[in-house]
């Protein structure tokens, strides 16, 4: 199994949005997935609640009061944290992950806050002892713009991976209510949107904590 | 070489022994097989299997296979779960379904434990990686039980390549796989092929070695795998997976000794015997006699062999090069790093020769079978063996351990004074220690093992100076024997000289280290004893 946290203090910046969609990705190709929101809110509960039965289903896990259990049988756990969250608590479901996914917005507001964030995070154990990954992920990216490129500079700024830019579109806001993903539709201009999330998902496959071989001959 | 039937595990797993050696060998070999009957007639096909991965090679890191086999006009795609020589996977699972094309098709895949093993994959992310193609002839053979009962045994001879981003390798093999029954019979009639002509153990699978090629990555070294034994285990089940874990660790180094390129191949392959050596001595008392001298006799001839590999790689890493960093562009030095270059050559050249030797080949052959069906169970076993063999683990492990812990305190007695040769001995007793207790840490809780293995390992390493200095003495000897008169000779008896004076020097500096970690060591209570209730 392979437990992904989304987290980032600074509300707005679509964690909710990356935790549905990372959920959505990975019960699409066929892998047994499960959703916990450790959130007040249940944002990514309630985006469960209007899943459609016909598309692939995922295990919502009530997490507000702290982390549960993590259910038997489960290929991808994601966890979606709420904002503005103690650095305790953010432990507690580090502790948990294997991958912590930090969605950035391409904002003045944002940057310093991830990067205060970042630098928290460094200092936690599991990131400090390299035995959790962290991938930033820019979230709600206008390429060309101005505002694309100062996001870019940050990114240089704070030395964790970049996996890929998710481009600002519509279409997200319209499936939220509808409990659906970029990866439950059909369409030419939803496959260019499901491409910008592979450089994400190709990381986080890359986190298996099952990949106990080298790539190289035995 | 064989895929281990784990103990406890109930899945089927693929029983087999490969050989390999020159196309021409096998086909003699082959020749010679016992067939059994008609079923003894070879099928002939020809194979074309191309395997699948990611760019990032996602699933050779998750220890699977994918290909899709191209057999005369079919398309047979398969998926094999625990496809390494090392794996410590259980289970070894194969998915198969036949397909249109070469075209792969993870999609297709509804069984869910091996969904989940393949992971997410994008779209069109699967790719060739490498291309196997051989002739294939197979056929079934006689193969015979201890016990002398017939078991059929599948054989077969594969011919052809393997060919990754325009690289080929030649490829030549014979696999043998056990339909039913104990694996002995197949140890027992790859030995009676040894007789006709000497082959090599095959270890690596056909997708193991086509990743090497397509990575262009050199053979890995290996650690051994984790030992699984419980307080109430029989000494029985202990020592078979003692000694099998021994064999595999360095077995899985062989082919990174036989490359040479990393030091650590050698190393490993040596822990692995020395391990093994210590396991015997261990477990001495509870084997007969002559089984116990032929194990250690061949076991000891392997290490020996290896030996000078390993102290011309130590001489020059953890001895020369320190002394080059403190004397940069010295000629003496570097007269002397020349000669052991030289040396290092030649050892790394014995330890091809012992590894392809046949004797080699037997005695692995010998050593899997006696493990397989636990050989020791013989007339020579006495009764008092047998009994102690059915006894639970813990209470050997505390006596064996409480042993040697008090034979390492007996000879530290009086550190401070103690002249060098009696460190050696100890040197060597904490050793036997420090092997001793890891074999059997496990049965005890972590947290009070560790404090207890942490100052043996302190010590362990701290005495290993003692050894640096022995076998510098002893190359340095060695080279300066050999080297003649003349004006090199003259700058290798400077180096020498200028070596042996550096670490005597350096031992000195050594001692209150040496001195403390044996104080620290002495004062830690050994984890095995139930831990005294402290009054409040």
């Amino acid at each position: 199994m392979i437990t992904v946290l989304v987290a980032n203090p600074k509300g707005g910046c679509g964690k909710t949005t990356v935790a549905t969609h990372l959920a959505a990705a990975f019960a699409q190709a066929g892998l047994r997935t499960a959703l916990a929101d450790a959130d007040r809110q249940g944002s990514s509960l309630g985006w469960l609640r209007s899943r459609p039965e016909s598309a692939p289903a995922i295990q919502g896990l009530d997490w507000h009061d702290g982390p549960g259990k993590a259910p038997k049988q489960v290929d991808r756990l994601i966890i979606d944290a709420p904002a503005a969250m103690k650095m305790k608590k953010i432990e507690e479901l580090l502790r948990l992950a294997d991958v912590v996914v930090v969605p950035v917005l391409p904002s003045g507001f944002d940057e310093p806050v991830t990067g205060e964030f970042l630098k928290q995070l460094e200092a936690l154990k599991p990131i400090r002892k390299s035995k959790t990954a962290v991938a930033i992920v820019r979230n709600r990216v206008q390429t060309g713009t101005r505002m694309a490129a100062k996001l870019d500079k940050f990114m240089l700024g704070v030395g964790h991976t970049g996996a890929g830019r998710l481009r600002h579109r519509l279409v997200y806001a319209d499936v939220a209510g509808r409990g659906l993903s970029v990866f439950d539709l059909t369409g030419k201009q939803n496959e260019a949107l499901r491409e910008d999330w592979a450089p994400l998902l190709r990381y986080i496959e890359n986190c298996d904590p099952a990949m106990p071989f080298s790539a190289a001959g035995e | 070489m064989v895929r281990p039937n784990q103990a406890g595990s109930s899945t089927p797993v693929e029983t087999e022994l490969k050989l390999r050696g020159d196309p021409e060998t096998l086909l003699r070999l082959w020749q010679a097989l016992p067939r059994a009957g008609s079923a003894g007639t070879p099928k002939i096909k020809d194979l074309e299997n191309v395997y699948y991965d990611t760019a990032d090679l996602r699933l050779r890191k998750r220890g699977l296979a994918f290909r899709i086999r191209r057999d005369g006009t079919r398309f047979i795609q398969t998926v094999k779960t625990g496809d390494t020589a090392t794996s410590a996977v259980m289970a070894r699972g194969e998915w198969e379904s036949e397909v249109p094309s070469l075209e792969p098709q993870p999609d297709i895949v509804d069984d869910p434990a091996i969904r989940a093993a393949l992971g997410l994959l994008l779209p069109g992310e699967l790719r060739p990686v490498f291309t196997t193609r051989v002739h294939r002839e197979v056929m079934e053979v006689n193969g015979t039980d201890s016990l002398g009962r017939l078991k059929v045994i599948e054989a077969a001879f594969d011919r052809g390549e393997i060919e990754a981003a325009g690289a080929r390798e030649p490829l030549a093999e014979i696999e043998l796989e056990l339909l039913e029954g104990p694996p002995r019979a197949l140890f027992d009639l790859a030995l009676s092929l040894q007789d006709i002509a000497p082959t090599q153990i095959e270890t690596r699978s056909k997708s193991a070695r086509g990743y090497a090629l397509a990575t262009g990555r050199k053979p890995t070294w290996h650690r051994a795998e984790a030992l699984e034994l419980t307080a109430r285990m029989p000494v029985d089940d202990a020592l078979a997976a003692i000694l099998g874990t021994c064999l595999r660790h360095w077995t899985a180094n062989e082919l990174a000794a036989l490359d040479g390129g990393d030091p650590e191949g050698v190393h490993q392959l040596r822990v692995g015997l020395r391990r093994f050596r210590s396991a015997l001595s261990v477990f001495g008392d509870l084997l007969p006699p002559a089984q116990l001298e032929w194990l250690k006799t061949e076991a000891k001839w392997v290490l020996n062999a290896l030996g000078p590999a390993r102290d011309w790689d130590v001489f020059q890493s953890d001895l020369l090069t320190p002394l080059e960093a403190h004397r940069p562009a010295d000629p003496d030095l570097e007269v002397l790093r020349a000669a052991a270059r030289e040396r290092q050559a030649a050892a790394y050249s014995q330890v091809r020769e012992v590894l392809s030797a046949p004797r080699y080949t037997r005695f692995l052959l010998q050593l899997g079978g006696w493990l397989e069906d636990r050989g020791w169970h013989c007339a020579e076993l006495t009764a008092e063996q047998d009994t102690a063999l059915n006894q639970p683990l813990l209470g050997l492990a505390t006596k064996l351990q409480a042993k040697r812990h008090r034979k390492a305190l007996k000879l530290g007695k009086g550190f401070k004074k103690l002249p060098t040769a009696e460190r050696h001995e100890l040197r060597i007793a904490v050793k036997n220690l420090r092997y001793t207790t890891e074999f059997f840490r496990d049965l005890y809780p972590a947290k009070r093992a560790r404090p207890y293995l942490a100052a043996l390992r302190d010590l362990q390493e701290s005495l290993g100076h003692l050894n640096d200095v022995a076998v510098a003495e002893h190359l340095l000897a060695e080279l300066t024997r050999s080297a003649g008169r003349g004006k090199a000779a003259g700058r290798l008896h400077q180096a020498a000289g200028r070596m042996i004076g550096w670490y005597d020097r350096a031992l000195l500096d050594f001692e209150p280290d040496m001195r403390r970690t044996w104080k620290s060591f002495a004062a830690t209570a050994p984890f095995w004893e139930k831990p005294k209730k402290q009054k409040a």
